[in-house]
């Protein structure tokens, strides 16, 4: 497991490296451009959104995780179940680190005294790292990216479907958590986001059964 | 040396209902070359995904050293099976970058000689920072023979080396094939199209067809028991009474038959008024796998 582990971390720095890269970017952007003194531009909006972002490319690299790096692993003689329990590791560094990041991120506008700060609700509602949510959410798009992977190598038309799902339930199921994420314990918005959470977890638990059986058969191109 | 035999064992593939692998045996003793010749899907590849646990099986065993390859990370460790590369992978382009293919090898293969990949990339002129999509056909075959000899892995098994690659290249290749050979006696299993010139490297040879084996012995075996026997057609045929003959071809009167079979036959052959010439590997491979195409 460690030699996958290893071949893994290897792809695995370039990509985080590409997220904290573009966080830096946004960050420098909006600090540049006036977004702290309340200027509503692209870097505004790419700030704020942050959270998103980072799902949607965090879907990307799982895909690949399952397809093209899983290929050329196991064409150099890697066991599928080391492989298996590899990306479990991978996809732990990529949700700690995402996390952390949002969590700095969140924070930035108040350290900083950034006017405004209500303005940046939507970022820091899932901000902190006392909020799991985030983080369970990064672990369910990775297992959909990488269920997506192996589905589309298998079938286009399961693959494409299974994508478009991921999507549109990625996205609905992050504003609904946003939107009820401030309730209080007892409210129909806090069984809203309890049932989301379970859902998340389900998710997780299905696609993860789902990747170690395809895994498990995966035939290499 | 490595002593440790890789076999397999009734082994039965298919994909849906075609059915591309049929009760196959074999035994890939250590220290030899072995050459793996077949005409396009005839099943080499599968067979060697399967020997290399790279590929599912639907009956059978492989073993190495009496131990199932599958999920064996002793038997894989010991195994190289080095693919043909392709600009495409899985209906998107090929992004990955030499240096990957060969930081990932350095980590999976235990005896990886990093100092003769480096020696390799420099003869061979490839940029590691190149993504596989950008090489041409000649380049990812230079990728796959590196990736293999700088394995050092006891079995090495090279899908198409020669693909894209120029004479000299090409010459080049069997070369390094040998000098590695002679230095290490691990195994080669090499899969080609372009048989002829590797026919002298090869010390044994397997013809697939059709998905099972019709000839696994020593190269110089295999050729010596065919012959081209021509002359008068009626002659021809008196000749090859009681021979194998695996194909004909006649001009006007003038027979050509391909025959297989030896001693006493083919001696009262070359009494008779016929010419009777030995063929080379690629004539013997038609022969036997051609199923009249090529007459």
């Amino acid at each position: 497991m460690v030699k996958s582990f290893k071949y893994l971390l290897q792809f695995a720095w370039i990509n985080l490296g590409a997220i904290l890269g573009f966080a830096a970017i946004v960050i420098a952007g909006a600090y540049l451009t006036g977004v702290p003194q309340g200027a509503n531009n692209l870097f505004r909006t790419y700030f704020d959104t942050f959270p998103l972002l980072t799902l949607i490319m965090l879907f990307l690299f799982s895909y690949a995780l399952c397809t093209s790096n899983l290929n050329l692993a196991l064409s150099f003689g890697a066991r599928r179940r080391d492989f298996f329990f590899a990306i479990q590791g991978v996809l732990l560094l990529y949700a700690g680190v995402c996390w952390a990041l949002q969590a700095v991120m969140s924070a930035i506008p108040d350290l900083f005294g950034w006017t405004s700060v209500d303005r940046w609700s939507f970022l820091m509602s899932l901000g902190g790292l006392t909020n799991w949510q985030y983080p369970l959410a990064c672990l369910a798009i990775m297992t959909l990216g990488c269920l997506c992977g192996l589905l589309y190598v298998r079938s286009k038309g399961w693959g494409v479907l299974v994508m478009v799902v991921t999507i549109l339930g990625g996205i609905a199921a992050t504003m609904v958590l946003l939107i009820f994420s401030d309730s209080q314990p007892g409210t129909p918005g806090a069984l809203t986001a309890t049932i989301l959470t379970c859902g998340s977890v389900g998710v997780i638990a299905v696609c993860e059964l789902l990747i170690w059986r395809t895994v498990h058969r995966f035939v290499v191109r | 040396m490595n002593t440790a035999v890789l076999s397999a064992r009734g082994v039965y593939k298919s994909y849906g209902k075609k059915e591309v692998l049929h009760n196959l045996d074999l035994t890939i003793e250590p220290g030899k070359i072995y050459g793996l010749i077949g005409r396009n899907g005839a099943g080499k590849t599968t067979l060697l995904g399967i020997l290399t646990a790279q590929n599912t099986l639907d009956q059978g065993e492989v073993t190495y050293d009496g131990q199932t390859v599958w999920e064996n990370q002793r038997a894989l460790d010991n195994i190289c099976f080095s693919r043909e590369l392709q600009p495409t992978l899985f209906s998107g382009q090929n992004n990955l970058k030499v240096k990957h293919y060969l930081k990932s090898a350095a980590i999976y293969y235990p005896n990886w000689d990093q100092e003769y990949a480096d020696r390799l990339l420099d003869e061979f002129k490839l940029e590691p920072k190149k993504k596989i999509c950008q090489l041409s056909k000649g380049q990812m075959s230079m990728v796959t023979i590196l990736i293999a000899l700088a394995s050092r892995a006891p079995i090495t098994i090279l899908d198409e080396p020669a693909a894209g690659l120029d004479v000299v290249m090409r010459e080049r290749f069997y070369q390094l094939l040998l000098e590695d050979y002679t230095q290490t006696n691990r195994t080669f299993i090499v899969s080609t199209h372009i048989i002829e010139e590797a026919a002298s490297v090869f010390e044994q040879v397997i013809i697939l067809d059709e998905g099972k084996i019709i000839e696994n012995c020593p190269t110089e075996e295999l050729i010596d028991q065919f012959r081209y026997v021509s002359g008068r057609e009626d002659v021809v045929d008196e000749v090859c009474r009681g021979l194998e003959v695996l194909s004909t071809h006649q001009m006007g009167r003038h027979k050509t038959a391909a025959v297989r079979g030896g001693g006493v036959k083919l001696d009262a052959a070359l009494s008779a008024d016929v010419d009777v010439s030995p063929m080379n590997l690629q004539n013997v491979f038609v022969a036997l796998c051609g199923h009249g195409d090529a007459q």
